[in-house]
């Protein structure tokens, strides 16, 4: 029976392997376990982060757990059509129209404080969702317009109206020239004529 | 006396084209000093460098090198002339977009005052020469005007990108014949400020007079620099920053990166004599403008200050805008058309092109496959094409749209005569403003956490502040009772 032994000793040998490889993988499961769904994060990562409560959640990572909870995807106006469409991609489920006031959508717009009106109330800072706004008690805010998402959030707490909200400001070198007309008789109509 | 080595490019341009180059019109006639205009228009966002601020007010009298623009990027932009600020409006500005900026107006007068900067004297150190340049405006004059100090630093060699292979461009050929030594003494100063130990001219074949005045003035300087002059056959693209540092260097700046990355540095040879100049302490006021075009009546270059009405170059070629019917500003390929003509021009406006265009019709792509041949960076453009017809900006992406340099080669052979490089113009600009608008959103998010995390924990710290509070008040109280019980009274 002695052949039995460097068999069992084998046998052995593997079942340690194992079970010490196991306890590896249990050690790097609770290591690197990820606290938040990579779903949300996913989806997270589609909104376009103004943080404006406009979908009726307070900001953009609830309401992408409540997207992840089943919510509808269409309550997003400053993403658009746009980020309706690549949810409805994302997620498998079938796309929907965008459930906005049209004016509201597609705008890119920075807040901008009349720094002669405001009174230093705060009550704007209070409101930024994303700390875009500097300034103290009775001392003048303003807005630091590179971090604005323009979500306007700040707008209605002003007790002296002194916040308004314009258009982002563009460098000269971040001008999109516009496509070309694919039609040629857009563009010279004797030519198009002409041809055909 | 400086060294110098002449010898022609081993190295051969992957695809472009040889157009017909209409060059010989404008170099007929010698250069032109153009009159003081009675108005100059100076944009105050549009100018160069970046977004800018007015530093003059309404009624203030400037001198020629007065500052009057100070832009985001530090550098500043002088009076071109003399005279009075009559007003600072919105105006259409010589720019693609065709956009509005405030425009800072000067109603020029007999006047010849000057209010030019203290001349440098060496020994200086990097700062100071970068200080010089942004003081004087200096940005590239090659076309894109980006700040030039920006692009100073670590390097090794410099390339002076004296192609100009775009047809009818002739500015820079009139600059090196005409003023030689300043180029030559701009490189020098610069590769000693920063310790470049190798200057390269790449020129192209068809500018032997230029040639011939670069040879002169090398010899004549009283530098120890080492100079080379590679000659480039004519062949457009030859001039795009990558193109020519491979056909002078042989060395492949690859995509994603930048020269600087390499320790190369490129300049136009405009930018070095504006360099050399401002050591003397000139700010940027001229440049030479090449005035041309079937339409132009005696094309040729001038010298025209900074802010000239482009109705003024124009009649300086003897043409007026009911002659024309088109006015583009730069070169047929990579030039922009303009709408507006009573505005001014600019640091970087090399060239005022007047032509009929003569329209073909566009036709749909056959897949023939010459944009591909002629592409100087082996792009495929009609792949690119189909991607940004379907709005698939990432299939585009992918193709190599980033490495595109809008050099229209493409354009000029597509047998359908499809606007090739205006569709890549659009899809590079929407693919850098998605980025920037990524770059946002990811910022955005980030503050949103973080203020979350912080209005949580200081909740957090309030109730536990509270819960102190409580537990000391129910702690005194039972004290209290206690010493009541302990000694009944």
């Amino acid at each position: 029976m002695s052949w039995l032994v460097p068999i069992g000793l084998g046998m052995l040998g593997l079942g340690l392997i194992t079970g010490l490889g196991a306890w590896l993988l249990d050690i790097a499961n609770r290591r690197f376990k990820t606290e938040s769904d990579p779903l949300v994060a996913r989806i997270d990562q589609e909104l376009p982060q103004t943080q404006c409560g406009q979908c009726g959640h307070p900001g953009c990572h609830p309401y992408a757990e409540a997207i992840a909870a089943g919510e509808a995807i269409n309550r997003c106006p400053p993403g658009g059509q746009d980020t309706v469409d690549r949810l409805a991609e994302l997620l498998g489920r079938d796309t929907l129209p965008l459930d906005a006031e049209p004016e509201t959508v597609g705008q890119d717009t920075v807040a901008w404080i009349i720094e002669a009106d405001c009174i230093g109330c705060t009550k704007c800072i209070q409101a930024c969702p994303v700390d875009a706004i500097v300034g103290a008690a009775k001392l003048m805010h303003t807005v630091i317009t590179d971090a604005c998402t323009g979500c306007d959030l700040c707008v209605a707490p002003c007790p002296v109206d002194c916040i308004e909200m314009i258009p982002r400001p563009v460098p000269a070198n971040r001008w999109v020239p516009p496509k070309p007309s694919v039609i040629a008789t857009d563009r010279y109509p004797q030519a198009g004529l002409a041809h055909g | 006396m400086a060294d110098l080595n002449i010898q022609t490019t081993r190295f051969q341009l992957p695809g472009g084209i040889e157009p017909e180059m209409h060059k010989a019109c404008s170099t007929e006639t010698p250069l032109e000093q153009l009159d003081t205009p009675k108005h100059l228009y100076f944009p105050v966002h549009y100018s160069g460098g970046g977004r800018g601020e007015s530093l003059v007010h309404v009624g203030q009298r400037v001198s020629r090198g007065t500052p009057i623009i100070q832009t985001d990027s530090g550098v500043v932009h002088c009076a071109s002339r003399g005279g009075q600020i009559v007003c600072v409006e919105p105006r259409a500005v010589l720019h693609a977009s065709n956009d509005i900026s405030d425009t800072i107006v000067i109603e020029t007068d007999e006047r010849l005052d000057q209010d030019y900067l203290e001349p440098l004297s060496w020994p200086w150190t990097r700062e100071i020469l970068i200080q010089r340049a942004l003081d004087a405006g200096i940005i590239g004059l090659g076309g894109a005007g980006f700040p030039s100090h920006q692009k100073w630093g670590a390097q090794h060699t410099l390339v002076i990108n004296a192609a100009e292979c775009e047809p009818y461009l002739t500015a820079d050929d009139l600059l090196m014949r005409v003023d030689a030594h300043s180029i030559v003494r701009g490189a020098c100063l610069l590769a000693r400020t920063f310790e470049i130990q190798r200057i390269v001219i790449g020129i192209e074949d068809n500018k032997s007079h230029a040639l011939d005045a670069l040879t002169t003035a090398i010899q004549s300087a009283r530098s120890d620099c080492h100079f080379e002059i590679v000659v480039l056959p004519t062949r457009y693209p030859s001039g795009g920053e990558r193109q020519l540092i491979w056909l002078t260097l042989g060395e492949e700046i690859q995509s994603g990166q930048r020269p600087s990355q390499h320790g190369i540095l490129v300049h136009n040879p405009g930018t070095l004599a504006a360099l050399s100049r401002a050591v003397d302490g000139k700010p940027i006021t001229d440049r030479i403008v090449t005035l041309t075009g079937d339409q132009m009546r005696s094309p040729k270059n001038v010298l025209a200050p900074i802010g000239t009405p482009l109705t003024e170059l124009l009649a300086a070629g003897h043409t007026d805008l009911e002659h024309i019917s088109s006015l583009v500003i730069g070169g047929p390929f990579m030039g922009f058309e303009v709408m507006h003509h009573d505005v001014g021009m600019t640091k970087t406006t090399n060239c005022v092109l007047v032509r009929d265009p003569m329209p073909l019709p566009i036709e749909p792509c056959i897949r023939c496959g010459a944009c591909a041949e002629a592409c100087p960076v082996n792009l495929q453009p009609q792949l690119l094409l189909n991607a940004l017809e379907s709005q698939a900006l990432e299939r585009a992406s992918h193709e190599g749209l980033a490495d595109c340099i809008e050099c229209a080669a493409c354009n000029v052979v597509c047998p359908s005569h499809i606007p090739l490089a205006q569709w890549f113009r659009h899809g590079r600009a929407r693919l850098q403003a998605d980025t920037e608008a990524q770059q946002r959103a990811d910022a955005a998010r980030l503050r949103f956490t973080s203020r979350t995390e912080r209005l949580e924990r200081l909740a957090k710290e309030q109730e536990a502040r509270r819960t102190a509070r409580r537990a000391q008040s129910v702690d005194a109280l039972a004290r209290v009772r206690q010493a009541r019980e302990g000694n009944p009274s």
